[in-house]
């Protein structure tokens, strides 16, 4: 390795290991952890079917998730953190460690442009967060599928899975790196930006799980008459409940009682046709996914452009 | 000793720096000519760390320029040839002592790894010590070591010798001397100690509340003053006979009946008066002490204002 | 090995230059430098006293001029003439009748300022008076001592040309 790229590699290669020794300590788990649930689900076995009232209930399955479904939400924490992770060791150090320390009039004042000096370390950076993120949010979608969106256990719209899982995460990751990395060149200082980091990813992240129902328009789900409602399955309820009347009109669901003959009636005294219910089927994963990746992505770039153009136009 | 065809090493036009805090440099006009070894001496605040930020890149001037050799700083031309010890010799503490030379040889296009392992060794550092196990004078040894193997033309260093204990320092400028004398490299280093620079400086450039007040070769501008002593006049109120052009007068003081004063271009030819070249430490102190004189403009042109 | 070590006193108030210029003479006239000698580079004094460069340059010069000593370039500055009186070593006629001669005075209770007196007063008669020093004084020692005599530099210079240049 020469140059801007040795410094990289030097100053980051404590981080590496310790982060490959740790996600390898992890693949090996979850290989160990869903060879094991496999078999499991082989011994005994198991249909797979979706949905938390779902006709396969038994006390294997009951056994099935309450094995697994902890391990997963507890790797898939991991998952969650690791932009946080990645902020604050990572991402604060490049820049506020140098500016703490003083480093920084050393590495700006050799032979080489600070642009220079920035891309190589902080696009190392760059590799390993999103080879870290990529490979636990693979992680966890590998071990959670073969029992995803069942009974009681994990559902894609967790904050677990959701937010552990997909490209999003990646994005996730990226933002964490470059919001650790402007906080370093704010602050000066390695502990708040470490701080600062952490919290923006914990902000952002909260702010994006309450907004998420509202991306998409939720499907309509009707059902005429009094023919069972259909179930809810693999969906996301939106909450929504209620009855149509021949105009088209909804109204709420507690005009009336929720079944059996006193429901039929009162259907009839209102003049309901039909019920309703609004949800996000499971196929709304991969465009809210998209929607969440854009906009963390767009907040990375900018914050790595705003960092960019500080080292473009010093104020030590 | 001044050549006037000799490229200058740093010029400054107008130069001016502002930070929220005010003008740390302002309006402000010199040249120091390449192969000198340059004092940059002020109080506290002057402007000396800004000067050497603003040559590094470190910072950019809010107003004017500064050249390195005609080139601007940060640019490829300029980087090459220029080396800084900041004040505070930062290195990375978790970095060996040859991690943080092959940090030279990595990052600069001229790297001599020769000296820069000599000037370690004389140390009696080895290359695999972790940095960050050194004492202060050892690391300014290795991060001067990191600067010269760069070879540089231009080497800057902001108070180089603080912190270091008299022996320390006088190893630490001993080597610096001797670089200088085999590679004739330009030097420029802020300072405290005022006393340190006397055999070691033969330029000098004293900046107060960021601007110049003196700038020249030490030996010109010692033979263009004088320190006259005698009895005071009981007719002036500073006790200085009325002859003396008092716009010539740095500073006076009356003691008793004596009266001492450091005066510029003096022709005083009285034989009551005592008349004696000052040393650069006298004429430095003098400069730093007295406020509202204008600065002299030095024989061979380079002009040096006070910043109002 | 080197051949002689410089020190320079900062305090003396005479010019570095000087100092090495003295030291050199010093060392002909007691025959510790010889003829055929290599002088340290300046690399070598610079960075044994971390003085100024040009300071050792201009010594050497003025050794040069002096006839002393002989640059070759590529190896060195080197002593090209002895500055040893053989009527001054010790043994020598002259210096045997001296040291009788202080003896001598000793003997009758002169104190070693009365003899130095004395012998200034013979070399005045013989080889006309030193210029006389001014005595320096410094705005430092004025600002510091406000109504005391100011007395920071109370060496008086060997001699006028001191005061002059320094690198």
């Amino acid at each position: 390795m020469r140059g801007a790229h040795w410094l990289a590699w030097r100053q980051q290669r404590t981080l590496i290991l310790v982060a490959t020794l740790s996600l390898l300590a992890c693949t090996a788990y979850v290989w160990f952890r869903r060879t094991e649930m496999l078999s499991f689900i082989a011994e005994h076995h198991i249909t797979v079917c979706k949905g938390w009232n779902g006709p396969c209930g038994s006390l294997f399955t009951e056994r099935l998730l309450r094995d697994n479904g902890d391990p997963i939400r507890a790797l898939a924490t991991l998952s969650m953190a690791f932009p946080a992770l990645i902020g604050a060791f990572w991402g604060a150090p490049l820049i506020g460690r140098e500016l703490e320390s003083g480093t920084f009039k050393l590495a700006l004042t050799q032979g080489i442009t600070p642009l220079r000096w920035f891309a190589a370390r902080f696009g190392l950076a760059v590799l390993y967060a999103l080879l870290g993120s990529t490979l636990l949010a693979a992680l966890v979608a590998w071990w959670w599928a073969p029992i995803s969106n069942m009974l009681d256990g994990p559902y894609w719209y967790d904050g677990y899975i959701f937010n552990a899982t997909g490209p999003a995460a990646l994005a996730c990751a990226l933002f964490g790196l470059a919001a650790g990395t402007a906080a370093g060149l704010l602050t000066r200082r390695l502990l708040p930006a470490m701080g600062i980091a952490m919290a923006s990813v914990a902000a952002v992240r909260l702010a994006l799980t309450f907004v998420r129902s509202d991306w998409l328009p939720p499907t309509v789900r009707v059902t005429p008459g009094i023919v069972p409602k259909i179930r809810v399955g693999s969906a996301w309820s939106t909450g929504k409940f209620g009855y149509i009347k021949p105009s088209g009109a909804e109204e709420g669901v507690m005009n009336c009682p929720f079944s059996g003959a006193e429901l039929k009636r009162c259907m009839a005294e209102h003049g309901y046709v039909a019920r309703f219910h609004k949800v996000h089927p499971s196929s709304d994963f991969w465009p809210l996914q998209w929607i969440e990746t854009a906009i963390l992505l767009s907040l990375a770039i900018t914050l790595t452009a705003l960092t960019v153009h500080w080292l473009r136009t010093r104020h030590v | 000793m001044t050549d006037p065809t000799a490229p200058m090493a740093l010029r400054a036009t107008r130069l001016g720096r502002r930070f929220r805090s005010g003008w740390a440099l302002r309006d402000c006009e010199f040249e120091l000519p390449a192969g000198r070894v340059t004092a940059l001496v002020g109080p506290n605040g002057a402007g000396k760390s800004t000067l050497l930020h603003l040559a590094t890149d470190l910072l950019r001037p809010t107003t004017g320029e500064l050249r390195i050799f005609g080139a601007a700083p940060g640019t490829a031309e300029a980087r090459d040839r220029t080396a800084f010890l900041a004040q505070d010799k930062p290195l990375y503490p978790r970095f060996t002592v040859a991690d943080t030379l092959r940090f030279g040889r990595e990052f600069n296009r001229t790297w001599d790894q020769a000296t820069a392992e000599r000037i370690v060794r004389a140390g009696g550092i080895d290359l695999p010590t972790q940095v960050g196990t050194l004492s202060q004078g050892q690391c300014t040894r290795i991060a001067l070591a990191l600067a010269l193997g760069k070879r540089p033309e231009l080497l800057l260093l902001d108070e180089p010798l603080a912190d270091l204990d008299p022996l320390v320092r006088h190893e630490v400028m001993g080597l610096l001397m001797a670089e200088a004398a085999e590679r004739g490299i330009t030097v420029v280093m802020s300072s405290h100690v005022l006393s340190e620079l006397e055999n070691v400086c033969d330029y000098v450039l004293l900046l107060k509340h960021g601007g110049v007040r003196l700038v020249g070769d030490t030996q010109e501008l010692r033979e263009t003053h004088a320190l006259i002593t005698g009895r005071a006049d009981d007719g002036a109120d500073d006790g200085l006979p009325p002859e003396v052009d008092r716009a010539t007068v740095v500073e006076t003081a009356l003691t008793g009946r004596q009266v001492t004063a450091l005066v510029r271009e003096p022709d005083l030819v009285d034989r009551r008066w005592l008349t004696e070249t000052p040393s650069l430490e006298d004429l430095l102190l003098g400069y730093l002490r007295s406020d509202a004189r204008p600065a002299p403009r030095p024989a061979h042109g380079g002009p040096a204002e006070e910043a109002a | 090995m080197q051949t002689i070590a410089f020190r320079i006193d900062r305090h003396s108030g005479v010019a570095a230059y000087q100092q090495l210029v003295h030291q050199v003479r010093q060392a002909l006239r007691l025959g510790t430098l010889e003829p055929g000698d290599r002088l340290p580079t300046t690399k070598e004094v610079v960075a044994d006293l971390a003085i100024n460069p040009h300071t050792v340059l201009k010594a050497y010069r003025e050794l040069e001029r002096e006839g002393l000593v002989e640059p070759r370039p590529g190896r060195g500055t080197f002593i090209t003439r002895s500055l040893a009186r053989p009527e001054a070593a010790a043994g020598a006629p002259l210096r045997t009748e001296l040291t009788g001669w202080v003896s001598r005075a000793h003997a009758t209770g002169l104190d070693r300022d009365d003899i130095a007196a004395m012998t200034e007063a013979a070399l005045d008669e013989s080889y006309g008076p030193r210029p006389l020093p001014p005595v320096p004084v410094s705005l430092a020692g004025a600002r510091s001592t406000p109504h005391s005599h100011p007395h920071r530099h109370s060496h008086p210079h060997p001699h006028p040309a001191s005061s002059e240049a320094d690198t």
